[in-house]
């Protein structure tokens, strides 16, 4: 059994902790579910990276934003878009490129996008929507709001250009953005120590811009909550940038076509001995605030919501081919044919 | 109406959208406390702040970035390169960002930002610095570019591109920053992808943009000494190409060159040649001819770079291949 | 129902893959989740998994076969499903896996052939390149060169290119080429005349292109709007060549019947004019309900059911004539002449008797459109028993069409016009469509074709008529 320990103490309320622990388990079956989807059906193409494993990484910290705050992230994007608040259906009808979908079809398992919930997007070229997140701020702080942006990449992107001139504009304006780098120990196949010197990336990224760098376990939930609640609140201060490593482990392979010969099967065994949201659901069942009953019926209910997901998602109409065109520009799009 | 320079009209184009919209703000290498590697931004720190006039580091990357999730988070950034050959180290965030951001979000992301500053062959600025990149964006589906020739187009289409809702690319010439024209004062705005025909005429029609207007005006000059008539077209903007008015240029002239200051092969102009052909190709008495720069690395030596550039001599040779003269 | 598993996507771009090894076997109870096989995709060697739980019954591929994408590689029993019975269902006997490739070898989805008929098609292809190698660049030298408009203009002036010298690149023709010839001071001479001259001399400075430039749209590209011929007075001195069409199949079947009819059948036309208005309010009124179901009936389609309705009751027309005998069909088959422009085809509407007019509209729409596209089956073009050849949309006032023989009669159906017609003792506007019956005399009398169209016109002018 998951060993139940957190090295935070309650940093939430019961209510909140509940809804946590279900939206982890939302993101862990939406994937489970679509992954068969891909394999099984044939009815998700293109490149499919999943989140398994790293979870509490975007729960916690998008746990304790405020509505109008603004996330991005990179390609590995379907929890960070369940965590905000994205339904199961949009996501799923995303993935099977129906029209009812986040991004109306065109976007696919990379770019979900929900402007309503302040979700910028998942980006699929390594680092280069973290200038983007910058940009954010920057508008936000432009215009005198206590607004604060959170940008999530992995530890690959550390050797992306674009990050580093945008870690240095962040600090240099002291713009209110929170990088979250998840830290899952492999850029696709290779792994940190194979491809970077200075392998503690506070030093890297944050202070060599003089940005305050934290490094924590991020399968921590609540931990993971309490450090980007604690680098908000600097950011609406006006205290510019806080960089947080939030160290974890992805289940799968970088996508569906990785068999992951590069790790040992040892490792990720004792990783997913050790599933966080085993772990959330220990925790809180010796606060008292959950049973196997209750946890076994939100599972239930889960698993219902995410079937219910598919089926919207089928029955969906693919966009019309007419809708090539559309959305290209605000303006008229002239076809250049 | 006031006499001012192609520098001073894009100025004015800032300023009065800066005056009028707060949400514009101006961000580049050099633009504040130096006044503008190119002093298109003269004064503009003085009268409106650091605030809305923001010098970079020199991170093109990163600011045509921060410049796109400006314009995502509601902002209408002008973002300056100093040169549009720095755009390179950009490329990314323009054509995988700026361009396909709402397309990807499904229309729920607009990215209004204009990015401007000079381009093309300056004079002994050698390869890296003489890049002509119009082709480059123009063939990418999102982005509108313009490249304006007059003082009085620099003002009136920078206008436009700012109250664009879509990414812009607004290609300056160096050469042309001091060139001086009537420039109408206050509000003047030349719509986006509307050519304008700058010379009538009935034998040839003639196409260009930017810089090679000039050449391309002193050419129909001489053509018309010798009783041929060329009209002149500035397309202004490159996309959308304004179609229309090429056409109905060509169905009364049935011949075209095409002038431009970029490389020939997989160029503008073969473009324009293509679309051209598919819709009256039964009006053609010629093939369509172009005259580009040469097919070489930009030279630091002036004597080699000017054999490079369309000059009047090759116009009038190819107008004359065209009209059979 | 057993679950059938499927070879699984494991890549973004396989199309199959090939079984590297079974992890399971025959009688093994699995859940969701197991590992089932090690499978060798286009990128790597992936895991597949169950998504399912059950007891497997069968294995349709042996390690080593290479699978395509979305194929059955095995069977499951469910929970509460018996697994031999499940087996016993799929007429195997619960194979093993080493064996299946032969239990299945017959099967619709056999493994895909990694060698076998690919190799050949590889071998076939070092020849198939060489044959089509591309044509030398350089043109024909003797191949006639004239610019785009140069060959527009002589088409509308109906000049033979061959006749005109050009003075252009390589002897290519051009406007001002054309426009010499035209004005008679042809640039023709051995000597050649400068060519500016010719071209200042013959071009009148302003008007000179005969008919509007047409731009065409950037797709679909548009038929080119008829242009009026020019009339030049000097175009009709140049002899115009004629144009030689060889037969088309079609052609020779249409004439060859055409003649036969003819010369075989002593033919009587009779004619009779019918007021529609009520017809043609009637049909405004089934329009405007049937727009919902995007049916539009014409004119045309109540013919057609007046002619269906009229056969049954005048069983002499719905018949063939032949040596010995006539024939009275007990099918009413209404054949369309359809009008295409190679020729004149028609298609059959089976049993047209039975069928209501939004049911003759979907088909006989169905039809034209299946022969215009030369779709058209064996079965839709054979078997019609009587014929209509309508030229309304054409605004023809009457005509005659010819037997298509051996039915022994054909209905000409014209235009509808408004016109004048007398009412009482007075002269009011309506609405009058003649038609014509052909019919064949050896086997129908004039007073049975006169009584034949007199039905049509009472079931066309009382349209409730043909409820009854």
């Amino acid at each position: 059994m998951a060993q139940a320990k957190t090295e935070a103490k309650p940093v939430v309320n019961r209510t909140q902790a509940l809804v946590w622990l279900r939206q982890m388990m939302l993101i862990r079956r939406f994937e489970e579910r679509a992954e068969m989807l891909y394999q099984k059906g044939n009815k998700i193409g293109g490149f499919f990276h999943q989140y398994s494993g790293q979870e509490p990484v975007a729960v916690g910290s998008i746990g304790v934003l405020r509505e109008d705050d603004y996330i991005i992230t990179a390609y590995r994007d379907h929890g960070h878009a369940l965590a905000r608040g994205m339904s199961a259906r949009a996501g799923m009808s995303e993935l099977l490129g129906k029209v009812t979908g986040c991004s109306r079809g065109k976007g696919g398992s990379m770019h979900f996008f929900d402007v309503e919930k302040g979700f910028l997007g998942g980006h699929a070229i390594v680092g280069s929507h973290v200038p983007l997140a910058t940009g954010v701020a920057f508008a936000l702080k432009y215009r005198g709001e206590d607004r604060v942006c959170v940008c999530y990449f992995g530890e690959g992107a550390i050797n992306q250009g674009s990050v580093h001139e945008a870690l240095n504009m962040a600090a240099l304006w002291k713009l209110p953005v929170i990088y979250i780098v998840e830290n899952n120990q492999y850029a696709m196949g290779t792994s940190l120590e194979r491809s970077t010197a200075v392998l503690d990336l506070r030093l890297r990224g944050a202070t060599a811009y003089g940005i305050p760098g934290i490094t924590i376990n991020g399968n921590d939930i609540e931990l993971m909550a309490k450090t980007t609640r604690e680098a908000a609140n600097r950011a609406r201060g006006g205290e510019g940038p806080t960089f947080i490593e939030a160290k974890t482990y992805r289940y799968k392979g970088h996508s569906i076509s990785d068999p992951g010969k590069y790790r040992l099967r040892e490792e990720l065994d004792s990783a997913m001995k050790n599933d966080p949201i085993m772990v959330y659901q220990n925790v809180l069942k010796q606060r008292g605030w959950i049973d196997e009953e209750t946890a076994d019926k939100m599972r239930d209910e889960i698993k219902t919501e995410v079937e219910e997901a598919i089926a919207f998602a089928e029955h969906s109409e693919p966009p019309s081919l007419d809708q090539l065109y559309e959305d290209i520009t605000v303006a008229p799009f002239i076809p250049q044919e | 109406m006031p006499l001012i320079s192609y520098r001073e009209a894009l100025n004015q184009a800032m300023t009065e959208e800066m005056e009028r919209d707060d949400r514009v703000f101006i961000m580049g290498e050099e633009v504040a406390q130096y006044d503008g590697a190119y002093k298109v931004s003269q004064g503009m720190l003085k009268k409106f702040g650091a605030r809305r006039v923001i010098d970079t580091p020199i991170s093109e990357e990163g600011f045509a970035g921060i410049g796109i999730g400006a314009a995502m988070a509601g902002l209408r950034p002008v973002i300056e390169f100093m040169t549009f050959s720095f755009s390179l180290v950009a490329i990314d965030q323009i054509v995988n960002n700026a361009a396909n951001m709402r397309y990807m979000s499904g229309g729920q992301f607009a990215v209004p930002i204009v990015f401007r500053g000079s381009s093309g062959m300056a004079g002994c600025l050698a390869a890296t610095h003489s890049h002509r990149l119009e082709a480059w964006y123009a063939h990418i589906p999102g982005l509108t570019v313009m490249m304006p020739a007059t003082p009085a187009d620099a003002k009136g289409m920078l206008k436009s591109a700012i109250r664009s809702d879509d990414p812009v690319i607004f290609m300056e010439h160096e050469v042309l920053y001091p060139e001086r024209g009537e420039v109408p004062a206050g509000e003047h705005l030349v719509p986006i992808g509307k050519a304008d025909i700058k010379r009538p005429g009935s034998d040839v029609t003639l196409i260009t943009y930017s810089r090679s207007l000039k050449t391309t005006l002193a050419a129909a000059t001489q053509l018309a000494d010798e009783g041929i008539s060329a009209e002149v077209i500035d397309l202004r903007t490159i996309r959308p190409l304004d179609l229309d008015t090429l056409l109905h240029s060509i169905i009364k002239t049935h011949r075209a060159v095409i002038i431009e200051e970029d490389w020939p092969y997989c160029g503008v102009g073969a473009g324009i040649a293509d679309r051209v052909t598919q819709r009256v190709f039964d009006e053609l008495d010629a093939p369509i001819r172009r005259v580009a720069t040469k097919d070489a690395p930009v030279p630091y030596n002036r004597a080699l770079e000017d054999s490079m550039l369309p000059s009047v001599p090759r116009i009038v040779a190819a107008v004359h291949d065209v009209v059979y003269r | 129902m057993p679950t059938e598993v499927t070879m699984p996507k494991l890549s973004p771009t396989m199309e199959s893959g090939v079984i590297a090894q079974w992890l399971v076997k025959v009688g093994d109870t699995i859940k969701e989740g197991d590992v089932l096989a090690d499978i060798e995709t286009d990128k790597a060697t992936m895991q597949m998994k169950s998504y399912d739980d059950g007891i497997i019954v069968h294995i349709d591929h042996p390690a080593g076969d290479e699978v395509a994408l979305g194929q059955r590689v095995m069977v499951l029993a469910k929970k509460g499903e018996d697994p031999k019975q499940v087996a016993a269902g799929l007429g195997l006997g619960g194979g093993q896996a080493a064996a299946p490739s032969k239990a299945g070898g017959d099967e619709v989805k056999p493994a895909v052939a990694a060698s076998g008929s690919t190799g050949a098609t590889t071998s076939g292809n070092g020849q198939q390149e060489q044959e089509v190698a591309e044509p030398p660049f350089e043109a024909h030298g003797d191949r006639l060169k004239a610019s785009p408009l140069a060959r527009k203009m002589a088409e509308s002036s109906q000049l033979d290119l061959n006749r005109i010298r050009g003075t252009g690149p390589g002897g290519r023709i051009i406007r001002r080429d054309i426009e010499a010839y035209l004005s008679g001071s042809p640039v023709q001479a051995p000597a050649p005349v400068p060519a500016a001259t010719a071209a200042e001399t013959a071009t009148p400075p302003a008007s000179t292109p005969a008919q509007a430039p047409v731009i065409r749209p950037a797709t679909p590209p548009a038929p080119a709007a008829p242009t009026a011929p020019v009339a030049r007075p000097t175009a009709a001195a140049v002899p115009l060549a004629a144009q030689r069409i060889p037969h088309s199949r079609m052609r020779k079947t249409i004439a060859q019947r055409m003649l036969q009819a003819k010369q075989t059948a002593p033919e009587i036309h009779v004619t009779v004019e019918i007021r529609v208005d009520k017809m043609v309010a009637i049909r405004e009124d089934l329009n405007r309900q049937l727009a919902a179901e995007n049916i539009k009936l014409s004119l045309g389609d109540f013919v057609t059911k007046a002619v269906a309705i009229a056969l049954r009751r005048h069983p002499g027309l719905n018949a063939s004539y032949e040596p010995d005998a006539i024939v009275r069909h007990r099918e009413i088959n209404i054949g369309i002449a359809v009008a295409l422009d190679e020729g004149l085809i028609v298609p059959v509407l089976h049993r047209a008797d039975t069928l209501g007019l939004a049911e003759i509209r979907r088909q006989s729409e169905a039809l034209a459109v299946a022969a215009r596209s030369k779709q058209l089956t064996t079965e839709q073009l054979t078997g019609s028993t009587f014929t209509i050849s309508n030229l309304g949309m054409f605004g023809i006032h009457q005509f005659d069409a010819i037997l298509n023989l051996p039915e022994v009669g054909i209905l000409a159906v014209a235009a509808a016009e408004r016109r004048p017609v007398v009412e009482g003792d007075k002269l009011v506007p309506g609405t009058v469509l003649a038609v014509t019956l052909t019919a064949d005399h050896r086997a129908v009398d004039g007073a049975m074709a006169a009584d034949f169209v007199r039905t049509i016109k009472r079931l066309l002018e009382e349209p409730a008529m043909m409820l009854l």
